[in-house]
């Protein structure tokens, strides 16, 4: 299964990917939220990797979205903000994991390894 | 000066002397003039007892009557042959001393009554002169009152103006004429007649009332802020009659302070502005610092995989330079959440111990590639209920200025326990600081070293103590220029 991760910025989502790609996992970029919810209409990945700030639908639409969806609502989401500090900030994103921009390559394969097998 | 009374005047001894003198002479006269004085022998007696009543009162008046008397007796016209052959002329006797007896009482009389006089006068006079003294005192009063800077008005319990003077003139536009005996209240506005009965009510039951700031009307119709200290005024009973009033313009100040709050909100404002910008921008920062993180991850893991170890290298160096980057980001961002007092501790049981250790380990390849190698000398752990990465911070924070101001002298960590306190101190042997340095280090953007020598923006003690007394903590510092500096930071710690 992929890693899906909706993030509005081009360079970040590429560098994301690449990252997981280099131990192995698969990822699927998208840019905002509806284009994540057009995408789990089709599949379903087994991890979310969710920004918060971002056009169109932001990442607590999004959040708010496949809540009432059963098919998409048990998948894990880690929320990637350069707004975290503390969880408590964020509300109720009921997210499997917060990781705070700027983030280390460790901490984020770490996070996703809770959730990914690496396919080799 | 005082007067003396007659009595006083003359003593008892010179009256009485006078008295004897008197009626000695008064024998001896009648003795040598007894034919011509043969019919009324007591008559220079007589004139002798008025002359002694006259000068002495009605004591020495009775004392001639007795000796004139019994000096007639034995001595005219001569001891041997006395005067008194008949029964007439015993009661003629009787009837001198009698008469003399008389005499002297209303001499008596009339001395008492001279005293009093005098000591009526000398009341008079006396009560005078403090009239007169208290006029001057008046006088000198209303000159001052008439001189100062400051209106002072006089009014009754009615609030009638009673008093008015030249500054009061200046201040309020009105000669005293045109207020004397008119109500005060025509200097109210519309929205502080309530003051006068306020400060009436105050008044009338003997209290004072200071430092009343409030608005007056001039004649003119302008308006002027005035400052009021008003008094009772009462009157020899203490019965409150009225009221003194002083009225100070504090509108230069008043203009002052409204122009000081103006420049504190927009001081304040800018600052906020300030934090707005750093936290935005802080944040902005972020993504493009993530993305470049993991890119420099990626190449660096790629290069190795490649076995390209000068890439490798390049590389690294690029990450530290991305760390430093968000080291700093974070810095500005701490500005805001400190400032905005949003700095929320996740207080956890932490031990300072494990967490110097991982700073240091963390720090120690850049540490060795200055030569201040990091030596910890520390018992054991020492657990706190403290925000770990905050905590983390605040070690980071000390080590790196003890790297960066010490280089080429080793750094020794001090990890302990004292009386319920966690004691952390960072020990360096480099430039030192001033004592007059000591203090400002720990503020906002400040430095004790020239910017062209030393990087940094400034905050990083000014966060670290933040950080710290978040914690209920402290942090000192112990330096001396050119031998090094002790950072002590004190933290309240679990009993062990």
């Amino acid at each position: 299964m992929e890693v899906l991760i909706v993030d509005d910025d081009a360079a970040m989502r590429e560098a994301l990917c690449e990252t997981l790609e280099l131990q192995g996992h698969r990822c699927v970029t998208v840019s905002n939220g509806r284009e994540a919810l057009n995408f789990l209409r089709e599949s379903k990945p087994c991890v979310i990797l969710l920004d918060l700030m971002m056009p169109f639908m932001n990442g607590w639409e999004f959040r708010a979205a496949p809540l009432k969806d059963p098919r998409v609502a048990g998948i894990p989401v880690l929320v990637i903000s350069a707004h975290l500090r503390a969880e408590k900030d964020e509300g109720d994103l009921a997210a499997a994991g917060y990781l705070s921009k700027p983030l280390s390559a460790e901490r984020l394969l770490e996070a996703v390894a809770e959730w990914c097998t690496p396919a080799a | 000066m005082t007067r003396q009374s007659p009595d006083r005047a003359r003593p008892a001894w010179l009256r009485y002397g006078f008295a004897g003198a008197a009626a000695a002479a008064s024998l001896l006269a009648t003795r040598a003039f007894y034919p011509v004085l043969q019919a009324t022998p007591f008559l220079l007696g007589f004139v002798a007892l008025l002359g002694a009543g006259w000068f002495g009162g009605g004591g020495p008046s009775f004392a001639v009557t007795l000796l004139v008397a019994a000096g007639t007796l034995f001595l005219i016209p001569s001891p041997h042959a006395p005067v008194i052959t008949s029964a007439e002329a015993f009661i003629r006797l009787l009837l001198f001393v009698g008469a003399g007896g008389l005499a002297s009482l209303l001499q008596r009389r009339l001395w008492a009554s001279r005293r009093e006089l005098l000591i009526a006068l000398e009341e008079s006079r006396r009560s005078r002169q403090v009239a007169e003294d208290a006029m001057i005192e008046l006088a000198r009063l209303a000159a001052i009152v008439e001189s100062s800077d400051d209106a002072i008005v006089g009014k009754n319990l009615e609030g009638i103006v009673t008093a008015w003077n030249a500054a009061a003139e200046r201040l309020f536009g009105y000669k005293a004429e045109e207020m004397i005996g008119h109500p005060i209240s025509r200097l109210m506005t519309e929205g502080h007649k309530n003051d006068m009965r306020q400060i009436l009510t105050r008044i009338s039951r003997g209290e004072r009332v200071e430092h009343f700031e409030t608005i007056r009307l001039r004649k003119d119709g302008s308006e002027v802020a005035v400052s009021l200290s008003v008094s009772p005024v009462k009157d020899p009973s203490g019965r409150v009659v009225g009221a003194a009033k002083i009225a100070r313009d504090v509108s230069e100040r008043k203009g002052l302070e409204a122009e000081r709050e103006r420049l504190l909100r927009e001081a304040q404002r800018a600052i906020e502005v300030r934090d707005a910008f750093l936290s935005v921008a802080g944040h902005e920062f972020r993504t493009p610092l993530a993305a470049l993180s993991l890119m420099f991850h990626n190449w660096g893991l790629r290069a190795r995989t490649e076995g390209d170890p000068k890439t490798v290298e390049r590389i690294d160096k690029a990450r530290q330079q991305v760390e430093r980057l968000a080291r700093l980001t974070e810095d500005l961002l701490d500005i805001g959440r400190i400032s905005a007092g949003r700095l929320d501790l996740r207080r956890e049981p932490t031990d300072l111990t494990a967490v110097v250790r991982e700073a240091a380990e963390r720090m120690e390849e850049s540490a060795t590639r200055s030569g201040s190698p990091v030596e910890i000398d520390a018992p054991g752990p020492v657990v706190g209920e403290w925000d770990r990465s905050r905590l983390d911070q605040v070690v980071t924070n000390l080590l790196t200025n003890a790297v960066k101001f010490g280089p080429g002298r080793p750094i020794l960590v001090r990890v302990g326990r004292e009386n319920g306190f966690a004691e952390l101190s960072v020990i360096d042997g480099g430039i030192g600081i001033a004592p007059a340095d000591q203090e400002r280090i720990f503020e906002r953007f400040e430095r004790a070293v020239s910017e062209r020598s030393y990087a940094g923006i400034g905050l990083g003690l000014w966060i670290t103590r933040q950080l710290v007394n978040a914690h209920g903590g402290s942090i000192s510092v112990e330096s001396e220029p050119g031998r090094g500096s002790n950072f002590l930071v004190r933290l309240p710690a679990e009993a062990s």
